[in-house]
């Protein structure tokens, strides 16, 4: 198999790497490399004719026009007696089975695996709270279904009726489609949404776009984004906000003025800190302050509304305990213990868990698979002068409150401190700036689904720095060290931008500071201590906000433990495990 | 007008084949890619319904199509599928430099439908996932559990057959569009 012909069958799958495609454009500069491009989409083409049913390109006559319809209709009976026939397109009855967790099940019977088809008729099921699957239509449209969830049946033309009897499903399509439930429909056209079947009622949520939710009587609301609305006898059908005031945190927020601090009386990641005499062996190095204060960062667990803390490592704290700040309950949980016997700057603890480390901007939250993600820091010495590079892959279900060595495939980023990422809900990847000092340096991604990491740029780029993504326009933007760099995640050959800003020096300045985007007011927001900075991205200029009642940053930066939350439309950021919890309201 | 209308349809039915090789090619959604497909013939019928000159049919069909492709990678705001407005160019740069359209003629496709059916089994498996399912490589190889690279050589070499059957089976005279 000769190179071109590797890289047009990648190109046909939608698979080629930047680098591949630098390298796919080059190749086809030759007059005969373009003469194989014309045959491979030629046979492409005729082979999905001969085996897939397709009708061989013929013409339809329904589009409306502005041209006169009697020369339409001579033009298609001119062709219809051409060609014999007008074909009418068939939609593509199958859905793709793409990742399985746990055990699922199709509808009749049977164990479902990655890669087997679901036709129109037949229906998925995920067996149990840990199990989790996710079909992909031949359009792109993606349907993930949570534990414990039955489809009974993809209906209606390529599968754009889906029924579910119970659990949760969350589509993510650009089409129209309906999510049936015993309780009523939702309908849609483009967007991501979440449909919950309980007994006797069907939550709907709404991430992005408007959905229409139509109950069984009749009675239908359009539901925007971050709201929600139940479908339920004697229940009101309306729309309501997402994370709702009646909640502890809701309502302290709302209470909040514009442009303000508060803090949270009381909310201390300390109460919640292992018995220590509970785990002899983490007594070495056992300062928890450095779980937060020692180069590490965190994440929002956009899906429960809880800001994930995970850190300590070096000579500081071995414990590898994950803590969650609930904003909604305004409560703060340690969500796994610390493992027994820690590793001595070892990557992997004796029990198969992740070492303790400095996490410095290496933590995401994968939305689509509700998993945390960890790559990169220092790891927790004890007795040893230095640490392993920590250049495994891990994931955290969130579930099942359980590690996962990911063990990626692809070219994957080397790691060790001073590195950033940051989760891109379009893509479904996390973007990882690898600010290693050998050839390594660059842009990665990592996707779950294929759990491969992918090389993008080769190129130096700083430590010190954090970086969010405005997915609005699906830009990666880097800030920190006297730079804010962008790169457009849209494009197939994403490249670096350096972005040219006033009024922000102060902040860009900074090391490892906060920085989230803020999809409500449409700006980069990010703090370092004293003033919060909202970055215009189309005027490229910074707003300082400085409200009093800020609290003092954490000495070595304030990495991912800056987050926005979205429904409650505001930040929350963690500085210390003696410190409340903060809350930023902006304008 | 009737004249004029029977030989513009008769003209874009002979490049149709080819037209849709351009545009599947790069649009790589079979349902995208009719839809694309039949706007390129109303662009045509609105051209011809004003009286707009159309020389070379091919290359004025896949100059429309590179448009709304263009506009379809656009509004599917890239990311999701690898797009490049270069691989676009050279892709019609490379349609132009083919000589008529005798290559997507209709004995070409009988001759490889019938090699199709001559193939062994398992490569007509691995045909099926792969073009009738509209499977990734990667989604094959999970699926026949099999590795990937194992997948990239067997769909290579069933193409290689297949072109060589084909080319076997026809002779130039025989072509016909």
């Amino acid at each position: 198999m000769n190179r071109l012909e590797e890289l047009l069958v990648r190109w046909q799958d939608g698979a080629l790497t930047g680098g591949e495609l630098e390298e796919f454009v080059r190749l086809l500069d030759a007059p005969s490399a373009r003469a194989e491009m014309v045959d491979d989409f030629f046979m492409s083409m005729t082979l999905r004719e001969i085996l897939g049913g397709a009708a061989a390109p013929a013409l339809r006559v329904t589009r409306r026009r502005t041209f006169s319809r009697a020369w339409l209709l001579a033009a298609a009976a001119v062709i219809a007696i051409a060609m014999g026939v007008i074909f009418l397109r068939g939609e593509r009855d199958l859905a793709t089975v793409i990742r399985v967790q746990g055990t699922v099940r199709h509808a009749g019977g049977g164990t479902a695996a990655v890669g087997e088809e679901v036709p129109v008729g037949a229906g998925l099921e995920t067996l149990g709270p840990a199990s989790a699957a996710s079909l992909q239509f031949p359009d792109g449209t993606r349907v993930d279904l949570n534990g414990s969830t039955r489809v009974s049946r993809l209906d209606g033309a390529g599968g754009r009726r889906i029924r579910v009897e119970a659990g949760r499903v969350t589509v993510d399509t650009g089409r129209p489609l309906a999510v049936e439930t015993p309780q009523g429909e939702a309908r849609v056209l483009g967007t991501r949404f979440t449909v919950s079947v309980g007994a006797g009622a069907t939550r709907l949520e709404v991430n992005e776009g408007k959905v229409r939710l139509t109950r069984r009587d009749g009675k239908a609301v359009d539901v925007p984004r971050a709201h929600f609305a139940v479908a339920a006898s004697g229940v009101e059908l309306a729309a309501k906000p997402l994370a709702p005031k009646a909640s502890p945190g809701g309502a302290f927020i709302a209470a909040m003025p514009p442009k303000s601090w508060r803090s949270v009386p009381g909310a201390r990641l300390r109460h919640v800190l292992p018995d220590p005499a509970a785990y002899p062996r983490i007594g070495g190095i056992s300062n928890p302050r450095g779980i937060v204060q020692a180069w590490s960062g965190g994440a929002l667990d956009t899906l429960r509304g809880r800001l994930l803390i995970w850190g300590g490592g070096v000579n500081a704290y071995q414990g590898n305990e994950i803590y969650a700040f609930d904003v909604n309950s305004l409560a703060w949980e340690r969500l796994s213990d610390p493992s027994p016997d820690p590793a001595d700057g070892g990557q992997i603890n004796a029990d198969g868990t992740p070492n303790a480390r400095a996490t410095y901007n290496g933590l995401a939250y994968v939305s689509h698979a509700d998993r945390f993600f960890a790559l990169g820091g220092e790891p927790a010495r004890a007795r040893r002068a230095t640490a392993e590079s920590a250049d495994l892959t891990w994931t955290f279900d969130l579930e099942r409150k359980q590690w996962r060595n990911m063990n990626p495939a692809g070219e994957k980023p080397p790691t060790y401190a001073g590195n950033f990422c940051s989760y891109d809900p379009q893509t479904n990847r996390v973007w990882w700036g690898e600010t290693h000092l050998s050839d390594a340096g660059g842009l990665y991604s990592y996707d779950f689904d294929s759990n491969r990491w992918t090389r993008h740029t080769r190129e130096r780029l700083a430590s010190y720095q954090t970086c969010t993504v405005d997915t609005k326009r699906g830009l990666l933007v880097i800030v920190g060290k006297g730079e804010v760099i962008a790169y457009d995640l849209r494009r197939a050959t994403v490249a670096r931008e350096t972005w040219k800003t006033t009024g922000g020096e102060k902040f860009i300045s900074s090391a490892y500071p906060g920085l989230d985007y803020d999809p409500v007011a449409d700006r980069i927001v990010g703090w370092a201590g004293g003033a919060v900075y909202a970055l215009d991205v189309e005027t490229k200029s910074w707003t300082a906000t400085d409200a009093p009642g800020a609290p003092a940053p954490t000495q070595y930066g304030i990495f991912g433990r800056w987050r926005y939350v979205p429904g409650l439309d505001v930040f929350v950021v963690v500085t210390g495990i003696d410190e409340e919890v903060h809350f930023f309201k902006g304008g | 007008m009737a004249e004029g209308l029977k030989n513009l349809t008769a003209r874009f039915l002979a490049e149709r084949h080819a037209l849709m090789a351009f545009i599947s090619g790069l649009v790589r959604d079979g349902a995208a890619a009719e839809d694309l497909f039949q706007e390129v013939w109303l662009r045509l019928a609105e051209a011809a319904e004003r009286g707009t000159p159309v020389d070379d049919l091919g290359k004025w069909c896949r100059g429309v199509a590179r448009n709304l492709i263009l506009h379809y990678w656009r509004d599917r705001r890239e990311g999701r599928i690898v797009t490049d407005p270069r691989v676009l160019d050279l892709a019609a740069k490379a349609f132009d430099e083919q000589e008529g359209a005798s290559r997507f003629g209709a004995a070409r496709r009988q001759a490889l439908a019938e090699c199709v059916d001559g193939l062994p089994a398992p490569s007509q498996e691995l045909l099926r996932l792969k073009y009738e399912r509209g499977l990734t490589v990667e989604a094959v190889a999970a699926r026949v559990k099999r590795p990937y690279n194992g997948i990239m050589m067997g769909l290579s070499r069933i193409r290689r057959a297949l072109a060589d059957c084909v080319q076997k089976r026809i002779r130039p005279a025989e072509e016909s569009p």
